[in-house]
């Protein structure tokens, strides 16, 4: 579909000054063509293959099954992918486009820091410059991945403008990428800014739900009856729903960030305070003041700490295809610690709160019904975040202690 | 139908002399000063005036105009404001006013509601940057305001093709606003190295007057735009200004600044 069809008929489009419509064909273009070259195709999944490790595992959680006594549950492990989620394949598929494109650099955002490493993993791999564009608030909370990018190659440059978030680490990439576009390629981290990045992420992350579907008919012999994902911008759930789209026996649950309260600023849930806008380059739902401007968010997680959601999502939220609901940050811990525990999986906190949800409707549900959540990442990364919001003791006497190591 | 800005057009048309387009964010530094700040670009010798209505993430602009932005902002300034201001601008100073601002605010308050206001606020222009004249919206923007008798500016590009260009130029009315380069507002920077074939080539494809703007800031940068230039856009060198001088000496800079930027 043309670009500008896509806008008449959805959210989505291409809302950016003319200055980036030229690149933005280019990427389209590219993008078109690569999708009917057998040869990129089949590049691509052999890097997904050897490189990334898919197809990441769907495992039956036999323990939190019991436990609930409910729906069967399973989860799909995304941190197994090398750099830890679900990220790195819209990573290795956008660096093969900008590869296409004959560019020199590749720039990003990120929040979390997940996104930064999986590009800047890919740019080492490939042998692309990279700059990573990071809120200065991300880089305090986020410093070992931080420190990883820089080990990878990567630039980071701290963002102080607004909230000092993923936001505004955005409107940089994309105000840098508006001066470079000529050498530099922007790897989008989700499935959102201007066309045809939505579209792109989701055609390569879609191999999440192609594996769901193949591994769960495998366990099972049938498809699941309900895939749980968590909702940021929405790349880890567009991408285990889109093979599911089609078979309405197959609920699909998109879970928002319920932070600290319903009040706007205290969350990310767009499904109750979100409406319609023009951000970043797309038209969404979004998290608003009564003004017009883009409202602040919270969440435990920062991955899911975004006013905006991708457009396909809204759209099929908007069609009732896909249930939006909500965990607190609460929540979202307690279920981060439950999984490791019961399962020994480490989920990342963007994936705990698809989990929590899951564990509130695992006991409602017949013992025939399977439930997959997608754990879209490894909890690795929230070491920090975990241990402070828990007020952990012993890991805060440790921390002390390991600076006056690091200090002899 | 003529408006304000059409009227001011023809007074420094006919390759006299450079028009200038001064630029604002309502509120910066605060409500008060940006009445009077107006007052002071007038009185240099500024023939339109940008009123920036300010957003929480103006995507087309550098630092210092994203700062200000925030600032006003934070001052607790509403869109009600730069309306206000631009009814000021026009009746009392009997200056045209363009309004700029992203595409947002303008859906947030509704488009036709939004034109409805700038017709009342006698506001003669409207630049809404990420709003692509070829998204429905865009479509819609140019029916209501062509419809109220305002002009939708079309921000252009170095990297613009020559399709694209042709396209947008049919339908603009006002004048063509030329960014000098790629990048976002700002000063002290180049202008792209292709500037007059670029602005050859929009002159070539449309009557309308051309007003090139981002890294404007001398006399000197007048002069560089005029072979083409019909108007120069101050924007970000007013807020650098303000930023550098003590409040109480910001209104007779600003005035001086613009009266040499004039010579």
């Amino acid at each position: 579909m043309k670009r500008k069809e896509k806008q008449k008929n959805t959210y989505g489009g291409a809302y950016v000054p003319e200055m980036l419509v030229h690149a933005l064909k280019e990427i389209e273009i590219e993008f078109e063509k690569a999708l009917k070259d057998t040869q990129f195709q089949k590049k691509f999944r052999e890097l997904l293959h050897s490189y990334s490790g898919r197809p990441t595992p769907l495992i039956y959680a036999e323990n939190l099954t019991k436990h609930f006594g409910g729906g069967k549950l399973y989860l799909k492990n995304e941190g197994a992918n090398h750099t830890g989620a679900h990220k790195i394949t819209h990573c290795l598929g956008q660096a093969l486009i900008a590869k296409r494109l004959g560019k020199k650099e590749l720039i990003a955002e990120t929040g979390a820091g997940q996104h930064g490493v999986a590009t800047a993993t890919v740019a080492a791999k490939f042998g692309f410059k990279c700059k990573i564009f990071m809120g200065e608030v991300d880089i305090a909370r986020q410093r070992p991945n931080v420190f990883w990018m820089e080990q990878l190659g990567a630039e980071v440059i701290s963002v102080s403008s607004g909230s000092k978030t993923l936001k505004d680490a955005v409107n940089e990439a994309l105000k840098y990428w508006m001066a470079h576009s000529d050498e530099s390629y922007y790897v989008i981290g989700s499935v959102l800014g201007p066309h045809p990045y939505p579209e792109m992420n989701r055609t390569f992350q879609s191999i999440i739900g192609e594996e769901i579907r193949e591994q769960t008919r495998k366990a099972e012999k049938k498809l699941p009856d309900v895939v749980v994902a968590c909702v940021g911008g929405g790349s880890n759930a567009i991408g285990a729903f889109y093979d599911f789209v089609k078979e309405k026996g197959v609920r699909l649950i998109g879970v928002e960030a319920g932070g600290i309260g319903k009040r706007v600023g205290e969350n990310a849930m767009r499904k109750e305070n979100g409406s319609l806008g023009i951000f970043q380059g797309y038209k969404s739902l979004f998290l608003q003041t009564s003004e017009g401007h883009i409202a602040p968010t919270h969440s435990v997680a920062a991955g899911l700490d975004y006013p905006g959601m991708g457009p396909e999502l809204a759209t099929l939220f908007r069609e009732k295809r896909v249930e939006l609901q909500s965990a607190t940050d609460k929540k979202a811990v307690e279920a981060c610690l439950l999984t490791a525990k019961y399962e020994g999986v480490i989920p990342a906190l963007e994936s705990s709160h698809a989990l929590a949800y899951a564990y509130k409707i695992l006991p409602k549900l017949s013992k025939k019904e399977v439930v997959v959540v997608n754990v879209s990442g490894r909890g690795d990364k929230d070491l920090f975040n975990l241990t402070r919001y828990l007020n952990h003791k012993e890991f805060k006497k440790f921390l002390a202690e390991e600076i006056q190591r690091y200090e002899k | 139908m003529k408006n304000n800005l059409d009227r001011t057009i023809e007074k420094f048309g006919a390759g006299k002399k450079t028009g200038i387009m001064a630029h604002l964010v309502t509120g910066y530094p605060t409500l008060a000063l940006s009445k009077k700040i107006a007052q002071s670009l007038v009185a240099g010798g500024a023939d339109i005036i940008e009123i920036q209505v300010p957003f929480s993430d103006p995507m087309a602009d550098g630092p210092l105009i994203v700062e200000a932005c925030q600032k006003s902002l934070d001052n607790g300034t509403k869109v009600k404001d730069s309306f206000a201001l631009a009814a000021f601008v026009d009746k009392t100073l009997k200056t045209p006013v363009v309004l700029m601002t992203y595409a947002n605010i303008v859906i947030h308050m509704g488009i036709e509601k939004f034109c409805d206001e700038c017709k009342k606020h006698k506001i003669s222009g409207v630049i809404v940057p990420d709003l692509p004249h070829d998204s429905k919206e865009g479509e819609e923007l140019k029916k209501q305001a062509t419809r109220k008798g305002i002009h939708l500016i079309y921000v252009l590009s170095p990297a613009i093709e020559k399709e694209r260009l042709e396209k947008i130029s049919r339908q603009a009315t006002g004048f063509l606003y030329c960014t000098s380069r790629q990048g976002t507002t700002g000063t002290g920077k180049r202008f792209a190295s292709d500037l007059h074939s670029y602005l050859k080539r929009v002159k070539k494809s449309s009557h309308l007057p051309l007003a090139v703007g981002f890294g404007i800031s001398s006399h000197k940068d007048i002069k560089e735009i005029k072979p083409e230039g019909d108007i120069a856009v101050i924007g970000s060198a007013v807020i650098d200004l303000i930023q550098k001088t003590p409040t109480q000496n910001i209104l007779k800079t600003i005035e001086k600044f613009v009266v040499r930027l004039n010579q």
